[in-house]
């Protein structure tokens, strides 16, 4: 098909967007967290951009969408980009060239294993996160995303997902659970040391989140157009109700509305249209964003408070279970009068399309879960996972990196 | 009344925090400072490239005790603060005047009851 300038226009910029997420998660991450393991929380991110691009650019495109017989896991003619169309399109997205919609998936590729480094802070060697990135994507990423997106066993059952639920929000919330299990809480876990060092720095990093998530949930409609257009709108409505949820509720719990409470929220929200973007309607996405608000919300006093498991940036409750209630919305109020290319769900008389959704979801929470505990327990093995004791508490940035977050009036010191 | 001003390793202040708790003390004061000797050097980068440093962050720990008190506050900023290396810090104790509680105007070791 002929290549489409506006929506080739659109999918670059969306590109840009997704890119964009990965230094605001660093942002997010590193103002909600000690100054002294700042610095390694936004290295995993940066660092995570380079090494995930390279391996998405070599094997990863064409693991994940290059024609398989078996459905388990795409074939090699893609490897290193090697005949991947720049003057015509593949058939995912045929208005824009082939290496557009490649580049497009890399940022999500990237994204995502990115996601679980909210579980690691403040203990994790840097080798060590280097061999579980590249291990996650081999090994779960790009499986799952072939399954669901390449035309996978998973596709061809029916399991929809617009921009992630299952493939990105499910698999990392579950992982990011598997990890902090494996890791152990911190040294000292508990108010002390789970100080915001820069809620400022935190909220640019929510901000930059929420206007990157426009190209992650409206470029995932591969085009510009009506369906962009009611992805961006859902994304926007579910965030905004979400955020208000958690507004509340932390002013109901603390008695004082919370800036770190609002802006968790509005990602929350955010994770949990993800799944749905392009299959619901805005008014569907009004409700969503309220449900997984409550879920997310009571989700962390669950996993941190009650079970004490150091998830210590909470992407289980954050992405994990807004992922989940995100992807099985779609069993139930997807809507073909959206999207005429999607299912539609319970509430439009497709009943059967919630056990679908149920299967992927719970295909991706196994996967994700399971697979991330054996990842860590390998790594924890061969070459171990955490740093020594004297050493977290020293913190990460100068152990790990021999660099400090912020210098004197006078001059740097340590 | 004592004065007890230790310089410790800034890593060990949550530690030693707790610990007073435990023997009954009711407050101290922590300032995040930045030291310098004239032997020590410690080795970060900048760029990629390895650069020393001489200045140090350093915990600066103050508490007025009464004076049975000192030897058990001694010992235990040691124990917990301790890593046998150089660039531990030091103790410093001092006489004290007076001291006022603010709030209740009690004086000296009545006012170091929950000032």
């Amino acid at each position: 098909m002929t290549i489409n300038e506006g929506d080739t226009s659109w999918m670059l910029i969306s590109t840009g967007l997704v890119l964009l997420m990965v230094p605001a998660l660093g942002f997010f991450e590193a103002g909600l967290i000690r100054s002294k393991n700042s610095l390694s929380s936004l290295m995993q991110t940066f660092s995570g951009l380079i090494i995930l691009s390279i391996l998405w650019f070599i094997i990863g495109f064409t693991l994940v969408y290059a024609p398989s017989p078996s459905g388990i896991i795409g074939g090699l003619k893609w490897a290193f980009y090697i005949g991947v169309p720049l003057n015509s399109s593949l058939d995912y997205a045929p208005s824009i060239p082939g290496v557009t919609f490649a580049t497009y998936q890399m940022m999500f590729a990237v994204i995502t294993p990115l996601l679980i480094t909210g579980a690691f802070v403040g203990r994790l060697k840097w080798n060590a996160f280097f061999v579980f990135i590249i291990a996650w994507s081999i090994f779960i990423y790009y499986p799952l995303a072939h399954w669901v997106w390449g035309k996978g066993w998973l596709a061809k059952l029916g399991v929809f997902d617009f921009a992630g639920g299952i493939v990105i929000h499910t698999s990392a919330g579950m992982g990011s659970l598997g990890a902090a299990l494996v890791l152990g809480r911190r040294k000292h876990f508990g108010p002390d040391i789970m100080v915001p060092h820069n809620i400022p720095l935190a909220v640019i990093g929510a901000g930059m989140l929420w206007f990157g998530w426009f190209g992650f949930n409206a470029g995932s409609a591969l085009a510009s157009g009506a369906l962009a257009a009611n992805a961006l709108l859902t994304s926007q409505i579910a965030s905004a109700t979400a955020g208000l949820v958690w507004l509340v509720l932390s002013w109901k719990l603390s008695k004082k509305p919370s800036v770190t409470g609002v802006i968790t929220g509005a990602i929350a929200g955010l994770a949990g249209v993800t799944p749905a973007a392009g299959f619901i309607s805005a008014q569907s996405a009004f409700f969503l964003g309220i449900i997984v608000g409550f879920a997310s919300y009571y989700g962390i006093l669950l996993i941190k408070q009650r079970l004490r498991i150091d998830d210590a940036l909470d992407v289980s409750s954050v992405h994990g279970i807004t992922g989940i209630i995100g992807s099985l919305a779609i069993g139930i109020v997807a809507s073909t009068i959206i999207n005429p290319s999607g299912p539609n769900g319970l509430l439009y008389g497709n009943a059967a399309q919630l056990g679908i959704q149920a299967l992927g979801v719970a295909v991706a929470a196994v996967l994700g879960f399971g697979g991330t505990i054996i990842i860590m327990k390998v790594i924890n093995a061969v070459i171990g996972l955490r740093v020594k004791p004297e050493e977290e508490e020293i913190g990460l940035d100068s152990t790990q990196h021999g660099e400090r977050a912020y210098g004197d009036e006078w001059g740097v010191s340590v | 009344m004592k004065k007890i001003t230790a310089y410790v390793r800034s890593e060990r202040a949550l530690v030693l925090k707790d610990q007073f708790r435990k023997i009954g003390i009711s407050a101290i004061s922590i300032g995040d400072i930045t030291a310098w000797t004239s032997s020590r050097k410690v080795t970060l980068q900048r760029r990629g490239i390895p650069v020393s440093y001489d200045l140090v962050h350093r915990a600066k720990i103050e508490v007025y005790v009464k004076d049975d008190m000192v030897d058990l506050v001694l010992q235990t900023i040691t124990d917990n603060t301790r890593t046998g290396e150089l660039g531990d810090g030091i103790i410093a104790v001092s006489d004290v005047e007076q001291v006022i509680n603010i709030s209740t105007s009690a004086k000296n070791e009545d006012a170091l009851l929950d000032h």
